[in-house]
């Protein structure tokens, strides 16, 4: 581990030898990660280099087919089933985990029949069974924060993408989350509206909060995170604090990479 | 313009020459409404042929009135409608004549009746109903009539009593049974005997002649008629054949036939064949 | 046709329509649970389940309820040990077998709208919701099941509206619903246009007095899929309003 991180030294997230395999084709091969709390990690990578399953793998959206994740020092149980696929040994233990984890979905996935402050209020309210006028409380001011609080009573489909994109961020904040995923949170956005999302994001990591975020933004990358994780064909590729890999550090692919 | 005028004559000439036919009728074929399904009186046979009291009598009748006579078969529900429409000339279907059947259509003079009877199973308490093969005739003898319904009537009291939609038995249960009993419509005879078998209804009515044959079918053991046997008044004068009010040459063709018919005992001897009793109206 | 033999007929087939309502929404609500299951057993991923479920669509949809309604009411009475069993009192009844015939019936249609329904639940919204911690009921009541009605919601109406016209074969085991009374009222008057119109004439506001309501349950249940609360067209006014 050679990132550099900003606060605390506990790890909020380890990876160890993950493995994912979708039928005969292995798309994780071995991927051992760990961030620390209040620390920003950029996962970086070619389509199909497994970045996304790997961050899905943190909150069992995938279950990897070896390997351990741990998540504030609790290690998620995986047995293997009688078919030879692993799956969770106890689903409470995952929801209960998943429950302290906010993810950013590529695609929003806002609960459609849902306005937005009861996107954002679902969670605490019903999952994590939080007193409602405290849930709500928060949720606007979470709201006001991501810069959509008049848009409160208003359904995602009536909201452009970058405004569904925040109330998203505001939902998986409502969690409380002690760690936040992100899985290409911009790239099915207008280039206009880009921006907005990722000052919020970037508002986020200034708090201190630990983030994983799977991002095209080298921008993003470069700027605002601790370390920038590089994957190629399921593996780490390179690794390391943002100034080292832009400034000519990583390996010749990453070079490749960034440059397009 | 003068092909026009030609065409208009042969039109005029095509036109008379049918309103003739229409307006004299001579009745060389007579089409006759069955339900085929009310036996001893019509019955579809297994094949899909008909049978019964009334093909029997039919065939004699036309004899008679040197017709040729073709059967159509029609459900009960429509078969005043259907001949009403034309579908046939005649319904012969072990149809009484009613009053209210009377507003619509005509009736030649009855050819047969066997009053109306209850049916039960052997083992219900209904069995032992009084007055068992007594016959009351609703019209001429009213008085003796309702004293027997008052006789069987308690023990009624909380039954269900299966009968056929709108038939006669059901006016006369509606009129004195429906204040103790549960009165169920069915559309089919065939339906009440399936719910008196199973035990859904304690009774059923039908005609006399109905039951005497159900009885004897098969799935129906057990089934046997009981108490007295009912006609006359608002039962009806008997099965008489249905006609269209405007063909009253039709009517005093029947009329003639049958009075024959009675005269000369083809209609006991038939009955006795059917029945197992004469069903000759006197 | 005159005034007064409608009027004579509405006042001897009105009195059928409690019954021809009570028949349709009440074996509209037991034929609901048996959808939702049925559907529940083809999703499952359970072979036997599935299979099951599907040869139970596959034999109530292929056969006319007519016969269907007949088996249930005349066939099982056929068999002494029906009439000596616990279900006799319920089978007895021409009413509860008119419901469950109706029931059986409709579950199987209903079960693909269900289906349906439940399989067009997006994806992504499943997994919003499974990744903060839902899972299991709570999934299903939050998130799956107002998402599956709202699609399967006009279809079902639709399914609504065919049970109420279901309802008359009841009239074959002699419940006295509407098609009953009029078919007791033709044979007494011979008169079969004008009490059929009649007859047809109550079906069609009893449907279109439920296709309103369930058009107010539709809009009632997705404001999600009307204009801007503010008024204002979508898409455009969006990018317009974000680069303000």
């Amino acid at each position: 581990m050679t990132g550099l991180p900003s606060t605390g030294t506990a790890a909020a997230v380890r990876l160890t030898d993950l493995h994912k395999r979708f039928g005969a084709l292995e798309v994780l091969k071995g991927i051992s990660l760990e961030a620390r709390e209040g620390e920003v990690v950029s996962i970086l990578g070619a389509s199909g280099s497994g970045k996304s399953t790997m961050l899905r793998c943190i909150n069992m959206l995938e279950v990897p087919t070896s390997g351990t994740v741990t998540v504030g020092g609790e290690t998620i149980a995986l047995v293997r089933g009688r078919n030879g696929e692993s799956r969770p040994a106890d689903r409470r233990q995952v929801d209960r985990i998943r429950s302290r984890v906010g993810m950013v979905f590529q695609s929003f996935n806002l609960w459609s029949h849902k306005t937005v402050l009861e996107n954002v209020v679902e969670a605490p309210i019903h999952v994590q069974g939080r007193p409602k006028r405290e849930c709500v409380e928060e949720a606007l001011g979470l709201l006001e924060k991501v810069g959509i609080a008049d848009k409160r009573d208003h359904y995602p489909a009536h909201l452009s993408g970058g405004q569904q994109q925040r109330a998203a961020i505001a939902r998986a904040l409502a969690q409380r989350p002690a760690l936040m995923l992100f899985d290409e949170p911009t790239s099915a956005l207008d280039p206009e509206l880009v921006g907005e999302v990722l000052r919020v994001m970037r508002g986020l990591a200034e708090e201190g909060r630990t983030m994983l975020v799977v991002t095209h933004e080298m921008g993003f990358a470069r700027d605002v995170s601790n370390r920038v994780v590089f994957l190629h064909q399921g593996l780490i590729e390179a690794e390391g604090a943002p100034d080292a890999l832009f400034g000519g550090g990583g390996s010749e692919r990453f070079q490749r990479f960034i440059a397009g | 313009m003068k092909t026009l005028m030609k065409l208009a004559a042969v039109a005029l000439t095509a036109t008379s020459l049918l309103a003739g036919v229409a307006e004299a009728k001579d009745w060389q074929t007579v089409k006759l409404g069955t339900e085929g399904a009310f036996p001893p009186w019509n019955a579809t046979k297994a094949d899909g042929t008909l049978e019964g009291f009334e093909i029997d009598l039919a065939a004699d009748l036309c004899k008679r009135m040197e017709v040729k006579c073709e059967w159509v078969v029609q459900s009960w529900d429509g078969i005043i409608p259907a001949l009403q429409a034309g579908k046939f000339d005649a319904i012969m279907s072990g149809m009484s004549a009613t009053a209210k059947r009377e507003e619509v259509i005509a009736f030649s003079e009855p050819y047969g009746s066997t009053g109306q009877t209850f049916a039960v199973l052997k083992d219900s308490d209904l069995a032992k109903l009084p007055l068992s093969g007594e016959v009351f005739a609703l019209g001429s003898k009213p008085e003796e009539s309702e004293k027997a319904i008052e006789e069987i009537k308690p023990a009624f009291k909380g039954k269900v009593i299966g009968v056929q939609s709108s038939s006669i038995a059901e006016g006369f249960l509606q009129k004195y049974f429906a204040d103790v009993a549960e009165i169920r419509e069915y559309g089919k005879t065939q339906e009440h005997d399936l719910d008196l078998m199973s035990g859904r209804v304690d009774a059923i009515m039908a005609s006399m002649a109905y039951v005497t044959t159900a009885a004897k079918e098969n799935g129906n053991e057990g089934m046997e008629p009981v108490g007295p046997r009912f006609q006359g008044g608002m039962l009806g004068k008997g099965s008489s054949m249905g006609l269209r009010k405007e063909d009253t040459d039709l009517k005093a063709m029947f009329d003639k036939a049958i009075a024959a018919a009675k005269d000369d005992g083809t209609i006991k001897s038939l009955s006795e064949k059917w029945f197992g009793f004469d069903v000759t109206v006197y | 046709m005159s005034l007064d033999f409608f009027i004579e007929a509405l006042q001897r087939l009105l009195p059928g329509v409690p019954l021809t309502l009570t028949l349709a929404f009440l074996s509209t609500g037991i034929g609901a649970v048996f959808a939702f299951a049925l559907a529940g057993m083809r999703l499952s991923g359970i072979l036997p389940l599935d299979w099951l479920a599907r040869g139970y669509v596959f034999v109530f949809r292929g056969t006319p309820l007519l016969v269907q309604i007949f088996i249930i009411y005349y066939g099982l009475s056929q068999f002494p040990e029906v009439r000596h069993s616990f279900a006799w009192p319920i089978l007895r009844e021409p009413f509860w077998c008119a419901i469950i015939a109706l029931s059986l019936n409709t579950g199987a249609y209903a079960s693909e709208v269900v289906r349906g329904g439940l399989l067009s639940v997006p994806q992504g919204q499943l997994e919003a919701a499974r990744a903060c911690g839902m899972s299991g009921l709570l999934l299903f009541r939050r998130i799956v099941l107002p998402l599956a009605i709202r699609q399967a919601l006009p279809a079902y109406g639709t399914e609504l509206i065919l049970m109420v016209k279901a309802t008359s074969l009841a009239s074959i085991i002699t419940l006295m619903e509407i098609t009953g009374l009029a078919a007791k009222m033709i044979s007494d008057t011979y008169r079969v246009i004008e009490v059929f119109v009649v007859a047809g004439a109550i079906y069609l506001v009893i449907n279109f007095v439920l296709t309103r309501i369930i058009l107010l349950a539709e809009h009632w249940l997705t404001p999600h899929l009307r204009a801007r609360p503010d008024g204002v067209v979508l898409p455009s006014d969006a990018l317009i309003g974000d680069r303000a």
